[in-house]
């Protein structure tokens, strides 16, 4: 059976680098764009399982890239995981508004992650 | 007919009637008798039937109780090994932060990006929300605020002098120092919370000092004790070794205009 992919958008080499260990070691596929511009980009042509999308990035900040992720028909339906370094009300209220289905907080916590990650996935 | 001979008949239909009763009681009797001993094999069966029915039911129940163990037991060891797994994972989540922490800062031979490296390390693996670096200027004699990130105060400017007794302290002891001894948050109005010199042997490199973590942080963990540790250490490795990069890039670049020089 063919792995699934996640597409990881963060703007930050440590958190990108984070992620990678722990969701590669469950046997998932990454790929990884470095702002919201071009994880938007990356989820149209590579039309990955799941987006977990940063907050704070340039070019284009989580909410906006997972609203235009909402947007498109082709990526509409990936579900999409904010990773927030604010976990209260607004900022998690804002990441739902925008389409995204769960939310983690930084620093991210492993089992969390995985947790949050095979529930989006239906694994 | 004469009285006589309707009296012997009567007679002869009373001796009937009284053989026809007999012969009726005998079948009685018997029919009796029959079902009676029926009555009797029937309670005998039930008598076995509930006998093996109840060695069963005792051997359900004790079956039913061993199995009850049994899962019990399953449940246990399924707790435990749940319990274990999320160790694991915690270890494995705490070596791979250090792991991404310290790759972070031996990644690069610019000093500025070794100090966003360190302060992408304190937002994202220690989840720091206000926080200062501060670099040794060797040639002042003096601390320069080399980042800063969250919403501090406007004096914490280019130079400073490490006035606070955390930071003192921290530098003294050449040691994570935090605020609380308990690793929690609580602060006074605008003080350190934390601060990390960064040595590299006796060498003072710098400090990085936490005035506030994110808002959903509550604490320091024991992995951002761990943290601390490695950036005091490995930052001041990486900022050192950066700084001599760029000191001996420039001195070469010197040499090799100056002998493009003479050979022209």
């Amino acid at each position: 059976m063919a792995r699934k992919r996640i597409l990881l958008v963060d703007d930050s080499e440590t958190s990108l680098m984070m992620a990678r260990m722990i969701l590669s070691k469950a046997n998932y596929e990454i790929l990884v764009a470095k702002d919201g511009q071009a994880g938007v980009e990356t989820a149209a042509r590579e039309k990955p399982d799941l987006v977990l999308l940063d907050v704070v990035m340039p070019r284009m900040n989580g909410f906006e890239a997972c609203a235009a992720l909402k947007a498109q028909p082709e990526t509409q339906g990936i579900p999409v995981i904010m990773v927030t370094t604010r976990g209260e009300g607004e900022s998690v209220e804002s990441g739902f508004s925008a389409g995204a289905s769960d939310y983690v907080t930084k620093p991210v916590n492993g089992l969390e992650l995985l947790t949050k990650v095979r529930s989006a996935l239906g694994d | 007919m004469t009285a006589p001979d309707r009296s012997e008949a009567i007679r002869g239909l009373f001796r009937e009637l009284a053989e026809r009763s007999r012969e009726l009681r005998d079948d009685l009797t018997r029919e009796n008798e029959r079902l009676r001993a029926r009555v009797q094999s029937l309670e005998s069966d039930i008598g076995m039937a509930e006998s093996m029915l109840s060695k069963d039911v005792e051997d359900e129940r004790g079956e039913h109780e061993r199995l009850s163990r049994e899962a019990l037991s399953l449940a246990e060891e399924n707790l435990d090994l749940a319990r274990r797994y999320a160790e694991l994972e915690e270890h494995a989540t705490s070596m791979a932060n250090l792991y991404a922490a310290t790759f972070q800062l031996h990644a690069t031979l610019d000093p500025a990006a070794v100090v966003r490296a360190i302060a992408d390390i304190a937002v994202n693996l220690i989840g720091a929300g206000e926080f200062v670096v501060y670099l040794v200027d060797d040639a002042r004699n003096d601390f320069v605020t080399a980042l800063r990130e969250g919403n501090l105060p406007p004096n914490l400017t280019h130079l400073v002098a490490l006035t606070h007794g955390l930071e003192r302290d921290a530098v003294s002891r050449r040691q994570t120092v935090f605020a609380d001894a308990d690793g929690s948050a609580s602060r006074d109005a605008k003080g350190p919370i934390c601060c990390t010199p960064m040595f590299m042997n006796d060498r003072l490199v710098g400090v990085l000092t936490i005035y506030a973590l994110l808002s959903h942080k509550k604490s320091f963990s024991e992995l951002d004790r761990k943290l601390f540790d490695l950036v005091g250490e490995q930052a001041a490795v990486a900022l050192v070794s950066s700084q001599c990069y760029v000191s001996v890039d420039r001195k070469l670049k010197t040499v090799q205009r100056f002998l493009d020089l003479v050979k022209s």
